[in-house]
């Protein structure tokens, strides 16, 4: 008899850690596949604000406008993700394409336990909860809330060490349905955003961190040359399925003054550090969603590997 | 247990994790020391700053709680309840404190300006705000800090980044946080968390 009850247990487990698998590949067929609109809330340290979405998806892509609805006026127009204008000018520059595509499922199933751990409500809609746990110390956990009926994320916590809230991303009212091309125009000065150049310069091998915790992949890399700059930045980024981290290494000139920092802004950290090397100094900067404990060691790992493969 | 305590217990007031002992010794020295009113007032304006909400110093909830204690049966130290009686007292407290600040703000927002009212939901709901700490890391000596964004780090003797430092860490914040929306399957956390940078 107890054993039976032992046997039933090990196998809701089992089925309940299956039952999030199925939900988290919902979810990002959701999030490919559905149009609708809606308003949402998102805080983090610092920083609380409301925002509405208006998003269609069609054979041509998914075409997305936000904008947020406290403070200042703001606005962010987005096709596949990529930002086609912006109110505020940001960087002015697209980030590259994903150059090493990656099954974000398969990572994530290697670094977190995903299971299903009940049902609730969030925007007037009903959601299955997901708890997302690491499975080491060197990434957040997160619990999702799925739309029970389509998969889409309605909201999402990320949960630090003994729990504290990191940041939390939250729908307050949607609608799901296609709309009129009219609701996805500006309304604010959109400024354009200039596109990528395709591959940049060569990249090679140098500045690869010999450590990066278990079940992260390199999903991009770069080497491109900032307006403003005479050097050329050197630029990766990776993942585990939910979390990420990008990588950056500038030369420094002589004449340039420049400090170890580490900051926190909300679920991010950023973290810069001075590197001298024979042929001069360079500024090595990690930011991402991962421990700022992590984040040091990945960037003391940091080989330069330069100069011999120049030899 | 005058100063120190004190301290911490309306800093646990301001988290909603104060007993209703320490809500009433709080309210008491309020009531009697105007330091302890200013040190009440200044937590109230540095959580109202830190979400960009107006501060009315003029809303003092202080009477109205204290009214909905006094009605409260005095809580009995010495005698032994079970486990579930006290958490019991505890959401009965809990509850009535919520209800208290409801009420009172109602009462002076009465043919005042809207938008008062800002506090209150900040009140009644607790748990909205969560005090976010980086994980412990062992400080590192010369660790600079970076005026427009909360350093984890120790803040003191260490040297400023400079100026174009600055920039280029909040040039790649943004970098970082705009790489991770692109994907056939966009995800709007990743946008919510570039948005709130340029909130800064």
């Amino acid at each position: 008899m107890r054993w039976a009850g032992l046997a039933g247990c090990l196998i809701s487990a089992v089925v309940s850690a299956d039952e999030a698998q199925d939900w988290l590949s919902r979810m990002t067929e959701a999030s490919r596949e559905l149009s609708f609109r809606g308003a949402f809330v998102y805080e983090r340290t610092g920083s609380f604000t409301t925002h509405q979405i208006w998003r269609s998806a069609g054979s041509d892509g998914v075409t997305e406008r936000l904008v947020q609805s406290d403070g200042p006026a703001q606005e962010w127009l987005r096709r596949d993700g990529r930002l086609v204008c912006s109110s505020t000018a940001g960087t002015g520059l697209n980030p590259h394409e994903a150059s090493q595509p990656v099954d974000e499922l398969e990572l994530l199933l290697a670094s977190y336990a995903p299971r299903v751990i009940g049902a609730t409500r969030v925007a007037a809609r009903p959601v299955t909860v997901l708890a997302v746990e690491p499975r080491d110390a060197h990434r957040y956990a997160y619990e999702l809330y799925l739309d029970s009926e389509t998969g889409l994320l309605l909201k999402s916590l990320m949960l630090g060490d003994r729990g504290t809230l990191m940041e939390r991303f939250q729908f307050a009212w949607l609608e799901m349905g296609s709309m009129s091309d009219g609701l996805l125009e500006t309304d604010t000065d959109c400024v354009p955003m200039e596109r990528a150049r395709a591959g940049g310069d060569r990249v090679g091998d140098a500045w690869q961190p010999a450590w990066v915790p278990q079940g992260f992949r390199m999903q991009s890399e770069a080497s491109e040359t900032a307006p403003g700059s005479n050097t050329p930045t050197l630029s990766r980024t990776y993942t585990d399925g939910l979390a990420r981290f990008s990588l950056f290494v500038d030369k420094l000139d002589d004449m340039q003054r420049a400090e170890d920092v580490r900051a926190q802004v909300g679920p991010t950290v950023a973290v810069s550090r001075k590197l001298t090397m024979p042929d001069g100094a360079f500024l090595a900067t990690l930011v991402g969603e991962i421990p700022a404990a992590t984040a040091e060691r990945i960037l003391a790992s940091l080989m330069p590997m330069q100069t011999e493969a120049q030899q | 247990m005058r100063s120190e305590s004190l301290q911490e217990s309306i800093s646990a007031l301001m988290d909603d994790e104060a007993e209703q002992l320490e809500v009433r010794r709080v309210l008491q020295a309020t009531d009697q020391d105007p330091a302890v009113r200013g040190t009440w007032e200044r937590y109230q304006l540095a959580r109202a700053v830190m979400h960009k909400e107006p501060w009315q110093a003029k809303v003092d909830l202080s009477a109205g709680i204290a009214a909905a204690l006094a009605n409260e049966p005095a809580p009995r130290a010495s005698t032994r309840l079970s486990t579930a009686w006290q958490t019991l007292g505890k959401v009965a407290v809990a509850a009535s404190v919520t209800v208290a600040v409801l009420v009172g703000v109602r009462m002076v927002n009465q043919g005042s300006v809207p938008g008062e009212s800002a506090i209150v939901a900040e009140r009644s709901a607790p748990a909205a705000v969560e005090q976010v700490q980086a994980p412990a890391v062992a400080s590192q000596p010369g660790t600079a800090v970076l005026a427009g964004f909360q350093s984890s780090g120790d803040a003191q003797a260490t040297p400023a980044a400079p100026a174009w430092q600055e920039q280029r860490i909040g040039d790649y914040l943004r970098q970082h946080a705009e790489s991770a929306t692109q994907s056939p399957a966009p995800q709007l956390v990743p946008q919510a968390r570039a948005a709130s940078l340029d909130d800064q």
